[in-house]
This record gives structure tokens, C-alpha cells and sequence, in this order.
């Protein structure tokens, strides 16, 4: 240490008692696990999870390590950066607001509105009463196949934003993911699926690798807001942010507000729909603990694309317990109730309520 | 203490490690900083059982500010300061003062040794030193953790922080003398109850 003081705890000068005590708090361990804690920490950037309340006066500071960056953070010593993000994030307010306003006064609201629209719901679903939450596991609309300008657009809030034509490769690359991001026709095979740009900007977020090269190109918080995100009707009864919600948020089984807004989803079961129904499933319950974002996002999508089916009881099952594993408890607490109300008595209630309680999925 | 320059270096094939610019994303600063994170919410007195939900807020604060660019700060020092806010946020929320009262159970385990007498010292010691860490204010303690524990310097400490200079060692010299203090105080009143090898120890 190269400073004016020397370290207490290398200063004989010091009582021993003093020294020891320091050495004592060097040499302890944390007693964390760290692995556990970097998959929570992907699995809350990819769902979205809003800054906290206290970090805001912090916004002005972002990406500095410098001086600027410190408890002072409206400091003049990132005053430059601090004030590009200040502008951007305004125009980004700006933005979000302009689109809430226009998609409430247009309820078409078709998939083609601009900017942010994506994200917004229609009318018709902020309008619709509120259902029990845990009925909505809930499914959102679906992604419109065309590649959506818009959110070029959006993205070009802040320059650091990946435009959806970048995530081609990671989309030829990963067909599972795309294909858990992408609620494929009814009767389309399960290889065969084809996302759109969009739809595969919107996988290419959702792996730890993708992830981590979108935020080695420094995208963050714009992401929430470019991502073609559809929020839920249930989302908006749950009364969360737009930015808690993964893309295909919560699932409702027989909702009508939901099932108008889906193009096509054909009750009929054939063969390649039940397996692939079965594929998606089995899957969720594989990486429950080893990848419970993955769970998470496959379960959400199978109570898009199979609302009500015969296993919508063991897959909100899955979707319950990756929350847990998530550790968004306070999230799996409220979309239990309803659950545990409609199979007291089911094969899965008994490991879920452990799982409320422990905190954590026992197999 | 962790060397600035170790924290640019990164494994190859990485994805994130395409910038050569130094930037880390909050997922290489977690891989490189999340123990020295975890270290210094334990010694700000967060509670274990809030252990993963005040260090997740830290580094998704740090994601959302767009990772460390290098500056003034150090990585650490950048995090110490996101972590800082988040401590005393979760503290006040929790109207917890003292670490050692609800926190038995990482104190006896935190030596990770094997030796019943080498814990029960190292257990003492913890204890005797979060006790001592709670007399002070968070931005005493803040640094005192930083500079005497963590092996930070005082500069470093004070860029990542956002301060003066001269402020830190002010509060940094104010902190070692209460330090020392409530050591010797609490000191005295323990001594009674040390194990024979803690006695052995002091003198």
C-alpha cells in the first residue's frame, strides 16, 4: 500500500488484538455460492429486473468507473457521460410515454406500431377484468413473424443497442433457444421453426453466452427497452413492470382476451404437436436446476402454445418452481395460491409448497 | 487485494472479452469481484440470509450502469460503492445494527478449518470484530472495511467512492481511532470468556 497510512494490521504498533481481529476479517470466507449467485444474476438481467430504487441517483454515472462513479454520483467528474445517459434515458422516458399515450388511443394497436410498441398492450387486455393470477400463467401475444423496424428504431436510443440483424448467427447457432423464444405454428414441426429477426434478437438475450455478448457490447438497460416484449394481460394484473416480464410472460389457460390475440392456435392435437409439447416439458424439468431461466422461458412458452392441455398442471408446476430457483419467491408465492387452490391435492402441490418454504427445489 | 490490472485480463474464447478497452460487463465483474463483493457486504453487517439478494442488486445496479469503464476507480472500488448503497439500504430496511446477533452461523463457519479451538478463536475474533465494526457509521465503516481489511488504498478507495481525498483520510483516521477504542473496550469485557488458545493469542 503505497499510501500515507500504513495498514493497521501491518503496523506492530498496533495492539495484537487489533491485528488479529483485522487478520480474522481477511481470512474469512463468504461462505457464498457464487455459482448459484451468477446464474440468479443472468437470469434477473434477462428477465429484465428494474434498477432498485436506491441505485437511481446513480443513473447519471453509468459505465464510469472513475471518480464520477462515486457515492457523489451527479459529481462533475463524469458530467460528460453522465449527461449523455441523463439525455438518452430522457429520450428513452420520452419514448416509453409517447408510446403508452398512442397505443391507448389506437385499439387496433396492430404489431406494426413504432418504436416501443411491442411491449404495450392493447387496449382490449388492459381494459379486461382481472382473472386470478395464477390462471394466467399467462400468454401473451405472439411475436408477429415479419422483422420489426421499430425496434431498430428503439434501439437506436441508445447507440450501443444490437440491432436484430446482428443476432442472425446466434439464431442459425442455437436452434433450441429460438425455439423456445418463438411460439412456433401449432402443426409446425419442431425442427422446422424459423424465427423471425425479431424473434431471434429476442433468443439471442436469452442464453448465458448470447447474454454475455450483448453486454460485453455494453447493452443493458436499453435492452429492456428495444426487446420486442409483449406483456401479458396477466402482467398487467400482477401489476408489475413491463421490465419483470420475460418475453412470454405467464400463461392463462382459456383466456379469450389471450387466445383472440394469437394467430391461429389450433386446439386440434396431432402427433407432432403433442411431442413436441412433451419435448418442451421434459426439457423444462431437465434444466430446472441447473438453468431454471431456460425452465422458466420453455414453461412459460408451453402455456402459450398449449393452454389447458394435459399438462398444464405439471408445466406451471415447472414454471413455479424456476421462480423459486430464481429466487423470485415472492413471485412463485402469488402464482401459487391460485395453483395450490386448483390441485390441492395434485402430484405436484406437496414438492411445490416444500419448495415455498424452503426456498429452494428438492428433487 | 485484487490487482487492477488482473481484472482486464480475461479467459480467452470468452465472448465478453472482445473489448479492449478495459470495460468489464457486471457478468465479468461478477466472475472477478463477487467474493470481494460478498466480503464487504458481510463486514458492512448485511445479514447472511440477505446475503444473495443485496449482492444480486449490486451487480445488476452495476449491469444496468453499463459495467466498469476504467477511470479513477478500480473495479473494486466501483463495486464498493454500489455495494455501500445497497448495505445501508437493506440495513435501514431491516433495522439491523448488529451483524453478530443474527449471524452466528457464517461466524462459525467462515474459517473453514477443521480444528474446534482454531474455530471457537475465529469465531471470537469475528465476533469481537463486527462489534467493534458496529460502532462506527457506514461511511467510517465503509472505508475502515476498504483500506484495513479488504487491502484497499485510501485513493482508490476515495475515487470509487466519489470523494475527496483528504476526506477519506480524515474518516479513514477516525474510524481506526474508534476502532481501536470499541477493540480495547469490548476487548476487556470478553477477555473473561476466551477460550484458553484466544488468552495464549493476545499475549
Amino acid at each position: 500500500m503505497n499510501d500515507r497510512f500504513k495498514a493497521l494490521i501491518d503496523d506492530p504498533g498496533q495492539p495484537q488484538l487489533v491485528r488479529d481481529l483485522l487478520q480474522a476479517g481477511r481470512e474469512a470466507a463468504p461462505g457464498y455460492d457464487f455459482e448459484q449467485g451468477f446464474a440468479n444474476h443472468l437470469g434477473h438481467i434477462d428477465a429484465g429486473t428494474p434498477m432498485p430504487d436506491w441505485a437511481q441517483g446513480l443513473q447519471g454515472s453509468a459505465g464510469v468507473g472513475g471518480a464520477g462513479a462515486g457515492a457523489a454520483g451527479a459529481a462533475t467528474g463524469a458530467a460528460g457521460v453522465g449527461l449523455g445517459a441523463w439525455v438518452a434515458g430522457g429520450l428513452v422516458t420520452a419514448g416509453a410515454v409517447a408510446a403508452v399515450v398512442w397505443s391507448a388511443l389506437s385499439p387496433a394497436a396492430p404489431s406494426q406500431q413504432p418504436v416501443v410498441v411491442p411491449q404495450m398492450p392493447s387496449p382490449a387486455v388492459v381494459a379486461s377484468p382481472a382473472v386470478p393470477v395464477a390462471e394466467a400463467l399467462v400468454p401473451e401475444a405472439p411475436e408477429a413473424s415479419a422483422p420489426q423496424p421499430s425496434v431498430v428504431e428503439s434501439a437506436g436510443v441508445r447507440s450501443r443497442q444490437v440491432a436484430p440483424s446482428e443476432a442472425a448467427p446466434v439464431r442459425a447457432a442455437r436452434e433450441v433457444a429460438a425455439s423456445e423464444q418463438s411460439p412456433a405454428a401449432p402443426s409446425a414441426p419442431v425442427q422446422a421453426f424459423e424465427p423471425s429477426a425479431a424473434q431471434a434478437n429476442q433468443a439471442s438475450q436469452g442464453g448465458a453466452l448470447d447474454l454475455d455478448r450483448l453486454m460485453g457490447a455494453r447493452v443493458d438497460d436499453s435492452k429492456v427497452v428495444s426487446k420486442p416484449r409483449r406483456p401479458s394481460p396477466a402482467a398487467r394484473v400482477a401489476e408489475e413492470p413491463v421490465e419483470h416480464r420475460a418475453p412470454s410472460e405467464a400463461v392463462a389457460e382459456d383466456r379469450p382476451v389471450a387466445t383472440a390475440a394469437k394467430p391461429a392456435a389450433a386446439p386440434l392435437y396431432d402427433d407432432a404437436r403433442l411431442e413436441r409439447e412433451m419435448r418442451m416439458l421434459k426439457v423444462a424439468q431437465s434444466v430446472l436446476k441447473s438453468n431454471p431461466l431456460r425452465a422458466l422461458r420453455l414453461a412459460r412458452q408451453g402455456e402459450q402454445e398449449f393452454p389447458g392441455s394435459m399438462f398444464t398442471q405439471e408445466r406451471q408446476q415447472v414454471l413455479l418452481l424456476a421462480l423459486i430457483e430464481l429466487g423470485k419467491l415472492d413471485e412463485a408465492k402469488r402464482l401459487a395460491r391460485p395453483y395450490l387452490k386448483r390441485y390441492p391435492k395434485g402430484p405436484f402441490s406437496d414438492q411445490l409448497r416444500r419448495a415455498l418454504v424452503t426456498g429452494s427445489v428438492q428433487r | 487485494m485484487t490487482d487492477h490490472v488482473t481484472a482486464r485480463i480475461k479467459p480467452a474464447g470468452d465472448p465478453t472479452s472482445q473489448l479492449a478497452d478495459g470495460h468489464l460487463s457486471s457478468a465479468d465483474l461478477y466472475r472477478q469481484f463477487a467474493p470481494f463483493v460478498a466480503s464487504f457486504l458481510l463486514r458492512m453487517g448485511i445479514r447472511r440470509a440477505d446475503l444473495d439478494d443485496v449482492i444480486q442488486e449490486v451487480f445488476l445496479v452495476a449491469h444496468k450502469l453499463g459495467g466498469y469503464t476504467p477511470g479513477a476507480a478500480k473495479p473494486t472500488t466501483y463495486l464498493a460503492n454500489i455495494a455501500l448503497r445497497a448495505a445501508t439500504t437493506h440495513r435501514r430496511k431491516g433495522q439491523v445494527r448488529s451483524f453478530v446477533h443474527v449471524n452466528e452461523e457464517l461466524v462459525g463457519t467462515a474459517s473453514g478449518t477443521t480444528d474446534p479451538e482454531s474455530d471457537a478463536i475465529t469465531k471470537s475474533r469475528l465476533e469481537l470484530l463486527h462489534r467493534a465494526l458496529d460502532r462506527l457509521d457506514d461511511d467510517k465503516r465503509a472505508i475502515f472495511v476498504l483500506c484495513e481489511i479488504q487491502g484497499e488504498t485510501v485513493v482508490a478507495v476515495a475515487s470509487g467512492l466519489g470523494i475527496p481525498v483528504d476526506t477519506a483520510y480524515s474518516r479513514l483516521r477516525a474510524a481506526r481511532k474508534l476502532f481501536r477504542q470499541a477493540v480495547e473496550e469490548l476487548g476487556e469485557q470478553r477477555s473473561a470468556s476466551y477460550p484458553p488458545a484466544m488468552q495464549r493469542a493476545r499475549t
